[in-house]
């Protein structure tokens, strides 16, 4: 990635405060996705509203960031690896407001649970270590965008395989349950929903990822299996 | 600069009489080999 | 007038003065070549060290390859020396800013030093442990793209920093930081931050013992309350006097044991060192093997398991109490036909009281918490059983002051171990 400066100082300025807001969007959803977590764990259905709320303010920066994006393009009609950096964001900011919204799923799946009288925790069966390794992965393609480490970006596309099957284990060992006892079908089917949600948060932070190694090496590597060099 | 990549299906970028690099013009502007013509076209140089 | 100038001048004399007698004598043409020539050698000697010295200013050594002759050795020789002074000064200089970057990351506090943009200038590795940066590769970032809370955010972006922010990272590790933010020449930050989970954990820990105990005797004391009440308001029969009045007994009596066990508790924590009496193990197992049968009634097997070896030293009554709740627990919480195991025996480092019991077992979570006050693992089941929430407390602190360590191992549904690892220096007859 070119670290020296621009003959134009505003713009190596714009460039910056644009990344700054990238993470700062991203602090949010990281938020978003712990209080889910801790919605699960404590039951603290209060933390829903607070996710919401964050929402709010996540899609307004995405809209935000998405308008300074095409400000740059008009104004500076960037090339190389500046164009790379501009279009990257705009795809990594979609991902992070979906990813939001995937921790709002979870928090209301919790709420239904626990509105119904149930705990999640009974079912055990892994979810909150499925979710912390979800949120380690935002945490860490959140950090590998902002060092444009190439390195990290591939541990994180590489840690999603192993959070797609953790996740189908999940699925089948509820199914199970599900056939064993039918009185926890309701329940069972909410922890799906909260796994699935879970899942994509996974696949956001792999998309995240694979944007990073774009933006550093120019190499688009979705759909595929590689990783980067 | 803009220009030359609107007319041009091939871009050659030199430097003092030296040829820097040469390809489509897709990839001299999106992503460039050498970290010279990247300088250049990017406005870090010149 | 400079003396080189002069000296150049004289010298130009001196040549004319050789040249002139040879242009006289010899020939004409013959006095202005030695003149000439006189001219040459000298703008020879200077070139040569003007080479010199132009070859010496392209790439500064300072060795001895710069020497000079005539005026020329002075100046080089001032310049050498100029050089290499400014050179030592540098070095001191640097040594001195590693000494004071060593000062820096020997502080038990991560410190920060931020710029105008909130960009990272340095760090030590404390900090770098606290916020996960690496200040390898992270100089230059701004801050807020690597430690993303919001409240962090926006603690930057204020203007007033007289009080620290408490951030929690309350992920796989429990972690509470302090960090404050201190403004320092002039437009530059730095940032300290504190670790203060063991401070924020015994705050907590305090504000919830409080809290349990009001409640721990506000519920009897409702309920004793309310049949008071009952009863000076409505006249009720004699036999159902009675039930209210067992009633009230039984919500005084628990009432009395939590403080008695309160008491207990805080007498252990402030009363002497126990003394060195030799507590006979094998009556005190006796006893506890008896306790047990009777509290169990049949319901269970006591096993003992014991080589009749070693006694204890230290205080009978607290040793007595603490063996005994181990014992009482392990029956209280066995199904009935299960085994409860007395057992006592050498250790490697010592001896070993153990309580193992087939019992419902304890979930793995619970058990680092097991002997935190008024800690219960299932509330209903244990306040009916008679407890207090205060037992294993108070075991913890008796072993504690007999420098013993209780050791918990359980499997739920299986059964649980309780053992009091004794040091040598608490036995004897081994």
């Amino acid at each position: 990635m070119n670290e020296s400066q621009h003959l134009s100082s505003q713009f190596d300025e714009d460039l910056a405060r644009l990344r700054t807001h990238v993470l700062q969007m991203g602090g949010l959803v990281e938020t978003q996705v712990s209080s889910a977590i801790d919605a699960y764990s404590t039951g603290e259905v209060a933390s829903v509203k607070t996710i919401v709320d964050t929402d709010r303010k996540v899609n307004e920066l995405e809209k935000a960031i998405d308008d300074d994006c095409a400000h740059i393009i008009a104004k500076r009609q960037p090339t190389a690896s500046d164009l790379r950096l501009v279009l990257g964001i705009s795809k990594i900011v979609t991902d992070l407001e979906r990813a939001g919204d995937e921790a709002k799923k979870i928090a209301k799946g919790v709420r239904r649970i626990y509105e119904n009288g149930q705990m999640p925790s009974q079912y055990g069966v892994g979810i909150r270590h499925l979710a912390e390794a979800a949120l380690a992965m935002i945490r860490q393609a959140l950090d590998a965008f902002a060092r444009l480490d190439t390195e990290q970006a591939s541990t994180v596309i590489r840690a999603d395989s192993e959070v797609d099957v953790e996740f189908k284990s999940i699925i089948r060992q509820l199914i199970t349950h599900m056939m064993e006892d039918p009185r926890t079908i309701t329940t069972s089917i909410d922890i799906i929903t909260i796994a699935r949600a879970i899942e994509r948060i996974g696949d956001h932070a792999k998309n995240v990822s694979e944007q990073v190694i774009y933006v550093v090496e120019g190499r688009d590597i979705r759909h595929t299996k590689e990783v980067a060099k | 600069m803009q220009q030359a990549a609107r007319v041009s299906d091939y871009t050659a970028y030199m430097y003092l009489g030296e040829m820097i690099e040469f390809g489509k013009t897709d990839e001299i502007f999106i992503k460039p080999k050498d970290k010279r013509t990247e300088d250049y076209i990017t406005g870090r140089m010149g | 007038m400079s003396a080189q100038i002069i000296r150049a001048i004289l010298l130009a004399l001196l040549t004319a003065c050789i040249a002139l007698p040879v242009g006289v004598f010899v020939a004409q043409w013959a006095g202005w070549t030695v003149f000439c020539c006189g001219l040459a050698l000298q703008m020879a000697f200077h070139f040569r060290n003007f080479a010199r010295l132009d070859r010496w200013s392209k790439s500064p050594v300072v060795d001895s390859s710069l020497e000079g002759e005539g005026a020329w050795d002075g100046i080089f020789g001032r310049l050498y020396r100029h050089e290499k002074d400014l050179r030592q000064q540098i070095a001191d200089r640097d040594a001195e800013i590693v000494r004071i970057i060593a000062a820096i990351q020997a502080l038990n506090d991560g410190v920060v030093l931020l710029d105008l943009g909130n960009q990272i200038v340095f760090c030590n590795t404390m900090a770098e442990t606290q916020l996960g940066i690496a200040l390898r590769t992270d100089k230059g970032q701004p801050i807020v793209n690597l430690v993303r809370q919001p409240e962090f955010i926006s603690y930057l972006g204020q203007e007033d920093f007289t009080r620290p922010l408490i951030l929690r990272f309350d992920r796989k590790e429990d972690h509470v930081l302090s960090i404050l933010v201190i403004p320092y020449a002039g437009n530059r930050r730095l940032m300290q931050v504190k670790d203060v989970t063991q401070t924020d954990r015994l705050d907590r820990m305090r504000r919830d013992f409080v809290a349990n105990v009001s409640h721990e005797l506000r519920t009897p004391l409702t309920v004793l309350s309310g049949f008071l009440e009952t009863l000076q308001e409505i006249e009720v029969d004699p036999s159902t006097q009675e039930h209210y009045l067992a009633l009230m007994t039984e919500q005084a009596k628990r009432m009395e044991s939590i403080v008695q066990d309160l008491l207990t508790l805080s007498s252990i924590e402030s009363a002497p060192p126990p003394t060195n009496d030799v507590v006979d193990m094998a009556s005190l197992i006796d006893k506890l093997r008896r306790d047990a049968e009777a509290l169990s009634a049949g319901r269970h097997t006591i096993v003992v398991e014991s080589d009749g070896l070693g006694d204890v030293r230290g205080n009978e009554p607290e040793l007595v109490s603490a063996f005994g709740n181990l014992v009482a627990n392990a029956v209280r919480y066995t199904p009935t036909g299960g085994t409860v195991r007395i057992i006592w025996k050498a250790s490697p480092s010592g001896a070993e009281f153990a309580v193992e019991d087939t019992g419902i077992g304890i979930d793995a979570k619970h058990i680092p918490r097991l002997t935190e006050r008024f800690y219960r693992v299932d509330r209903g089941r244990s306040r009916d059983a008679g407890g207090t929430g205060l037992g294993l407390a108070i075991v913890k602190h008796s072993l504690n002051r007999h420098q013993a360590q209780l050791e918990v191992k359980s499997s739920l549904g299986k059964g649980s171990r309780f053992a009091a690892l004794f040091p040598a220096s608490r036995v004897t007859g081994l």
